[in-house]
């Protein structure tokens, strides 16, 4: 997504330059790039299978063999963390694009249309406002069933007011220039005014608002996948091998740590990279602010 | 049949505060291929009777009268036929090329735009966009239509515009202070270059400006607004050899002489009037030199003077020269700069 950004931002020359990433910005984007290869190239990577393990060689301490050691059932933690790459981004990924699929056009038809159909779409987002979405999750699972798919659908739901509300706002801002007044009166029609001109030119505003998003999906997700409600084990996830109190109980803390380093270093990293992006400078009270307005 | 009717066109805005009239009884017409001016000052409300044409107004908007495209009543359309109005009949030029354009698109796909969404012949329409280029003396047009706006000068980007508003060959131009934007030796040649695709079209063209010389220079006729209010109706000649309105008048006597400085400039006692401050009885009262009694109780009504039309209860004694006060110019004498 983001080369699709730098194209665009690109092309808007007289506008904007690409924003400089800076030294946080270019080490954030190293590692967001280095989990998503990590995920992507899992099985050529991954030194043993995530799945099989070997009990005579469980809780093996970090060496040669198992570079972080083993687990109780002496499964490789290294492998287990490498292919739960890809369940931890997966999951975040479907998030913002549900999200987005919705949103979008909510977003895009509302910021054209405006008057009450503004006003009814902007209350049901209100609505969807008011719960918070690891209530809604929760719900989903208990009434569904635990599982990824829940967790993602109701993770969603609750992403899209955020998402929509921002494009929203930039949609109305940007449907107020005069090009678009001028493409009205030369008769094009008001779905290709809103996509191929409105929804490109606050393409790079969404990007940076979804980057921003999927950390928090990210974290959302891992939470539920801690409680044992999105990802069931064994499979291997982030959230679930975040959750193994057994071994952190026999002493046995690495898979636990190197987990939660994990979400913790590319949750910083997406976060540093949105700001980037936006053009803002990553500071600890815009994380918090935007953990309120994610 | 007149390819634009403008009868009884009032215009209200609603704001919080009630709302502000903007336009009262604007009345006029434009045959085929006529070109009229509309000037005035400021908030005077020409801009917004063009954006009412081309029904661009601002939601809160509320008109009554009527306006005819080609014997069409623009008010009564549906979204398909507004569209394919302006499509066929309109063409919209924008004071300020740079906003007028979105800066992400190629100058190629922005004139093609409506082409490509209404599924026409796109070949066709890349062909007459570099015709039109070449046409409107935009040199290199081949490579042009690859580049971004933002690589083209402000000039060039107008003469862009303008070969957009003329892609469909409309029966009628829209142009909202075309030139305002451009520096002085452009201003004339992308006129110069309107009235020539124009004439040959056959196009009429409404021509917003508050430049009163440079719509006496390019239009047939004049129409002279003040307070969202039709003041003066005339063709261009009689206008600048005998301008019979006070406010007209005082406009003329506004120009600073080109042969010597004058400092202060000349200008009209007081600020221009909106419709919604303005006085009942004639709107130009409180700063017209020969106002009258009459003048604070009633308005005027827009009348024939001789061959053109008035909102003036004295304008027959203006024209035979029978006003005891001095006016700010002598009707058929070179102008006297200082009209104060």
């Amino acid at each position: 997504m983001t080369a699709a950004v730098e194209v665009a931002i690109r092309r808007r020359r007289r506008a904007v330059r690409l924003p400089a990433l800076g030294a946080s910005g270019w080490v954030a984007l190293t590692a967001v790039a280095l989990v998503v290869l990590a995920a992507l190239f899992a099985p050529l990577l991954a030194p043993h299978d995530p799945d099989t393990g070997n009990l005579l060689a469980a809780y093996a301490r970090p060496g040669a063999a198992h570079w972080l050691g083993t687990d109780a059932t002496g499964r490789d933690i290294a492998s287990r963390l490498i292919y739960g790459a890809r369940t931890s981004l997966l999951g975040p990924a479907a998030i913002v694009a549900l999200s987005l699929l919705i949103g979008v056009p909510l977003a895009l038809v509302s910021a054209w249309r405006g008057g009450w159909v503004a006003f009814v779409i902007t209350r049901m987002l209100d609505v969807l406002f008011a719960i918070p979405g690891l209530l809604i999750a929760i719900l989903a699972t208990a009434v569904f069933g635990a599982g990824l798919r829940a967790a993602v659908l109701a993770l969603a739901v609750a992403y899209l007011p955020y998402t929509a509300r921002i494009i929203v706002s930039a949609a109305e801002r940007e449907r107020r220039q005069e090009y678009v007044r001028a493409l009205t009166v030369q008769g094009a029609s008001a779905l290709s005014i809103s996509t191929r001109h409105v929804l490109r030119n606050i393409a790079p505003l969404i990007a940076s608002q979804s980057t921003v998003a999927f950390a928090y999906a990210l974290i959302d997700l891992a939470s539920l996948s801690f409680l044992g409600l999105a990802v069931q084990p064994p499979e291997a996830d982030w959230g679930v091998l975040a959750s193994d109190r057994d071994a952190v109980l026999q002493g046995h803390s690495t898979q636990v740590v190197a987990a939660s380093v994990l979400v913790i270093v590319t949750v910083l990293s997406l976060f540093v990279l949105g700001a980037r992006l936006a053009g803002e400078r990553p500071t600890v009270r815009g994380f918090l602010r935007r953990r309120g307005a994610r | 049949m007149n390819v634009l009717e403008v009868q009884n066109l009032s215009l209200r805005i609603d704001g919080p505060g009630g709302a502000v009239p903007i336009l009262r009884d604007v009345t006029f017409a434009i045959g085929a291929g006529e070109a009229v001016g509309l000037v005035g000052e400021s908030g005077s409300g020409k801009s917004m009777t063009l954006r009412a044409v081309a029904r661009l107004l601002p939601p809160a908007a509320q008109t009554s009268g009527t306006i005819m495209v080609n014997g069409t009543d623009v008010a009564t359309l549906g979204r398909g036929q507004l569209r394919a109005l302006r499509t066929r009949e309109l063409g919209f030029v924008f004071q300020d090329p740079r906003s007028a354009v979105n800066p992400m698109h190629r100058i190629g796909d922005f004139l093609t735009e409506v082409v490509r969404d209404q599924r026409g012949d796109l070949p066709a329409a890349r062909a007459r966009a570099l015709e039109l280029l070449e046409r409107t003396g935009v040199p290199e047009p081949a490579r042009r239509l690859r580049q971004y706006p933002g690589e083209l000068s402000g000039g060039l980007l107008q003469r862009v515009v303008i070969a957009a508003a003329l892609m469909a060959r409309p029966t009628l131009l829209l142009a909202d202070e075309p030139t305002t934007a451009l520096d002085v030796t452009t201003q004339s040649d992308v006129l110069a270059l309107v009235d020539e695709l124009r004439r040959e079209q056959q196009t009429a063209m409404v021509f917003v400006t508050h430049d009163l010389d440079l719509a006496l220079a390019v239009c047939d006729r004049v129409v002279v607004l003040y307070a969202g209010q039709v003041m003066e109706v005339a063709s261009s000649a009689s206008l600048g050899h005998a301008p019979l309105h006070p406010y007209t008048r005082g406009l003329f006597a506004s120009r600073p002489p080109l042969e010597r400085r004058v400092d202060p400039l000349p200008a009209i006692d007081g600020v221009p009037a909106g419709l919604a401050d303005a006085p009942s009885g004639c709107p130009f009262q409180d700063r017209c030199a020969v106002v009258q009694e009459r003048c604070r109780a009633e308005l005027p009504p827009l009348r024939p003077v001789g061959d053109q039309l008035v909102r003036c209860h004295r304008a027959d004694e203006i024209r035979d020269g029978r006003l005891r006060e001095p006016l700010p110019i002598a009707v058929r004498a070179p102008a006297e700069a200082g009209g104060r």
